[in-house]
Parts: structure tokens; sequence; C-alpha cells
């Protein structure tokens, strides 16, 4: 009977605490028992997902190996036609680069200081989509900042604990990129839809997608860099009365095999204010 | 094992769950879900070692998954506490049904859960395909969550059995 007491004792307080941890979170973006939660947690998460390394890789090569023989044809091709790209590009970039020197232009491609961190754990829930990377407060990591990879964008860093960071993905249903179409310059707002993927919304009526256009990063709104990649486009939706038309965005990142990514540290988010109410004259 | 010292263990070991759902379970994919291991775990501990043991491991395991996701922190808890709650309530009503109350839990638990979700997605405004969710999602996870109830309840059964307080069998 007394051992059932202290049980229940036992079960009041953690309650109070669980209670006490969501109120200080509500409260405080760095709120003390979430510190040492993520301190403590860490390096299990790490030592765990080390230790299903040697699985991971035996489930990929059990699942490539059919794969193998087309797949390597495929990429022989497409690296010779990329070859071909590449210095075409280069002309480009070194033509653009002397034309905008002499425009006096600012530099369109800022370089940025990169920190790559290791995906040490996910969402437990399938319905949310972030990860949590092994980087964190310590380590210069600081709510906002982009978070790519050599594919595309991944999302944005949207908890910071001092050694570990979560991501907020692009498919999730918080997440809202403004995108544009590489191809016709069509501008729209990319979502997270979950059941679907991504979403790329109020794009204009007028504006030419196409499946497989290429959707990449508008860099308005100041959340995120220019011209980084987002998706492709695999489905339009349009409706004759609608104002806007919609597309579905297969990610360039396969969200789910990801190990590595890497934190855009010295991007400036530019949060655009609301406008000031007009005063009468 | 002395019955403190079971019950004191509860923390630790569901807190070590939700790190390994969050870590080598997310990994592994079936029909493209991952298994929710700390709701079958829960679920399971109530069945087996009854209150306040079972809205222990409730506890626990809602705030770890809460803390290890991104969605809605509070209502993750409150879903895990009203869950046991439901369970251990059946489970101690229902004896004619002891031998099917794992796997009507384990089924009634996820649709509590996934749905819950869902309608705080939609509420909340989020862009949310609904029978995407449900084809993709929920019922694959029943599905998964089943399976695994399976191995975690008989598992369960028998460690309680060997390090569990000796019990009194009417002859």
């Amino acid at each position: 009977m007394k051992g059932s007491r202290v049980h229940v004792l036992v079960l009041v307080i953690v309650l109070c605490l669980v209670l006490a941890w969501l109120i200080l979170d509500s409260l405080t973006p760095s709120n003390p028992i979430k510190n040492a939660v993520s301190q403590v947690a860490s390096p299990i998460q790490y030592a765990l997902r080390w230790l299903g390394t040697p699985f991971r890789a035996l489930a990929q090569g059990v699942e490539n190996i059919n794969k193998l023989g087309e797949e390597n044809e495929t990429l022989r091709k497409e690296n010779s036609e990329l070859r071909n790209q590449i210095i075409l590009l280069q002309e480009a970039q070194l033509e653009n680069e002397i034309l905008r020197k002499e425009l006096s232009f600012k530099s369109s491609v800022p370089s940025y200081q990169l920190l790559s961190a290791e995906v040490i754990g996910r969402d437990p829930s399938e319905f949310f989509k972030y990860l949590i990377i092994d980087r964190g407060k310590d380590d210069g990591v600081r709510v906002g900042l982009p978070v790519i990879t050599a594919d595309g964008l991944v999302g944005r860093i949207s908890e910071v604990g001092p050694v570990s960071s979560k991501v907020m993905l692009v498919t999730d249903s918080s997440s809202s990129v403004s995108t544009l179409v590489q191809r016709s310059r069509a501008t729209g707002m990319t979502q997270g839809y979950p059941g679907q993927g991504l979403i790329m919304r109020y794009i204009p009526q007028s504006a030419s997608v196409e499946v497989g256009d290429i959707v990449l990063t508008s860099g308005l709104g100041g959340g995120f860099p220019m011209r980084l990649v987002v998706g492709q486009v695999a489905e339009v939706t349009e409706q004759d009365v609608a104002m806007f038309k919609d597309a579905r965005v297969i990610p360039a990142v396969n969200f789910t095999s990801l190990e590595s990514v890497m934190v855009m540290l010295s991007f400036q988010e530019q949060s655009v204010e609301p406008l000031a109410e007009p005063t009468p004259e | 094992m002395n019955n403190n010292i079971r019950f004191y263990l509860t923390i630790p070991l569901v807190a070590l769950l939700g790190l390994v759902q969050s870590t080598l379970f997310s990994e592994l994919r079936i029909f493209d879900v991952s298994p929710d291991l700390v709701l079958v775990a829960a679920t399971t501990w109530v069945l087996i070692r009854d209150q306040p043991e079972g809205l222990l491991a409730a506890v626990v395991g809602g705030a770890v998954v809460a803390a290890l996701s991104g969605g809605p922190r509070l209502l993750i808890v409150l879903i895990f506490c009203g869950c046991s709650i439901l369970v251990g309530y059946a489970h101690r009503h229902l004896p004619q049904m002891a031998g099917i109350i794992p796997y009507l839990s384990i089924i009634a638990v996820t649709l509590i859960y996934k749905g819950l979700l869902i309608f705080w997605l939609q509420t909340t405004g989020k862009t949310v395909y609904i029978p995407g969710l449900i084809i993709q999602n929920v019922i694959p996870a029943v599905l998964l969550n089943l399976l695994l109830v399976v191995i975690t309840y008989h598992l369960g059964v028998w460690i309680d059995k060997r390090f569990g307080p000796p019990t009194v069998d009417w002859q």
C-alpha cells in the first residue's frame, strides 16, 4: 500500500515536471529543462545512429544491387552530357562576371560559410517533418538558418539546443518557401503538403509551368537565399475559375536517406516588416 | 526484482525507446512508414503492469516523443495519457476479451493518435491531403503497429513473468 502511494507521488512529480517543461517551452525559447534533456539525449542518439549504420548499409546494398547495372549506364550518359554543360556554363559564368563588373552589379552568388552536420534523429511522428542534427548554439547555429545538401534545399533551423538543433524540412506542413520556376521565372509559394510532399501555390494563371520544370528559391521575403534547388514539377493543377494554379513538386532531396546536411551559417535572414498604416493628411 | 526499482526503471526505459524510435526505427520503413514504438510500448505497459505504472510510461513516452517532434507538444502528451487511461479501463472492465484486448487497443490507440494529429493539422490551417494521409500513413501505421504489438506484448509478458512480482495461481 505504502509502495503504491509512493508510485502515485512519483507519477505526480513526473507529470508536474512535464507540465513545467511545456509551460517553460511556450514562454522562453531556451528553457533549462529542454537544454539539459538535449545534452543528455544527443550522445545517446549519436550512439544509436552509429549502431544502426551497418544495418542501414546492408539494407541499402540489397536495395541497390538490382539497380546498379542500369544506373551505371544512365550515369555514364548523364556524365558526358553534364561535362559539356559545365564547359558551357563556365563560359557563361565568366561572361556574366565580366558584364556584372562592367555594370558595377553586386555579385548574385554570394559565398556562404557552410557548417556540416550529421543527422542524429528524426521526428518520431510521421505527420511532422523535422530532423535533429548534431550542431547547436555552441557551433554558431541559430534559428532561421537555411539547411542544404548538394542536391538542394532541406529546410531551416527551427529550434536550437546547446549541442543539437531541430531542422524543419521543406515538406513540413508549417514550411513555406518563396520559389520560382527556373524556365519561365513564374513565382509562387512552395509549401509542405502532408500526404502529397510539396505543393507550389499562387502561381499566376498566365505563367507557364510544365511537368519537369525545376523549382528554385526566389529569395523573396528574405527567409532563404536565391537559387537553391527545391525540386521538380510533377503535376500542374489549373482551373479556369481560379486566380492561381498549383503545381505538385517532387523534392530534390531524398529526405528518408539523408545522413548529413550543411547549415548556411553566414546567412542573414531579412525579415520583411509590415507596411506602416497610412496617416491621414 | 524489487517492485520499486521496476517502477522507477519505467522512466529510463521508455525514454530510451523514444530515442530508439527517432533514430533506429525512423530508418526502418515498411510501407513507407515507421512503427510508433513508444505508443506501442506505452499501450503494452498498461496492459501488463496496469496503473499507475502504465500512466507513468505514457507520460514519459509522450514527453519524449513531444520533445523530439516538431508537432504540438501538449497535445501529444495528452493523447498518450488519454490512450493509456482508456486502454487501462478497457483492460480492467472487459476481462472476457483479455485475449484480443492488446490488438484491439493498438488499433484504437493508433487511430486516435493519428486522427487527432490530422484534426490538429486541419484546425490550425495547415494544408493537408487527408485521403493521401490515410492511405499512405494511417492504414500502414495501424498494420505495422499491430504487427509490433504481437512482438512487444508477448515479450513484455515473458519479461514480466521472469522479473515481475510472484503471481499466485488458483488451483
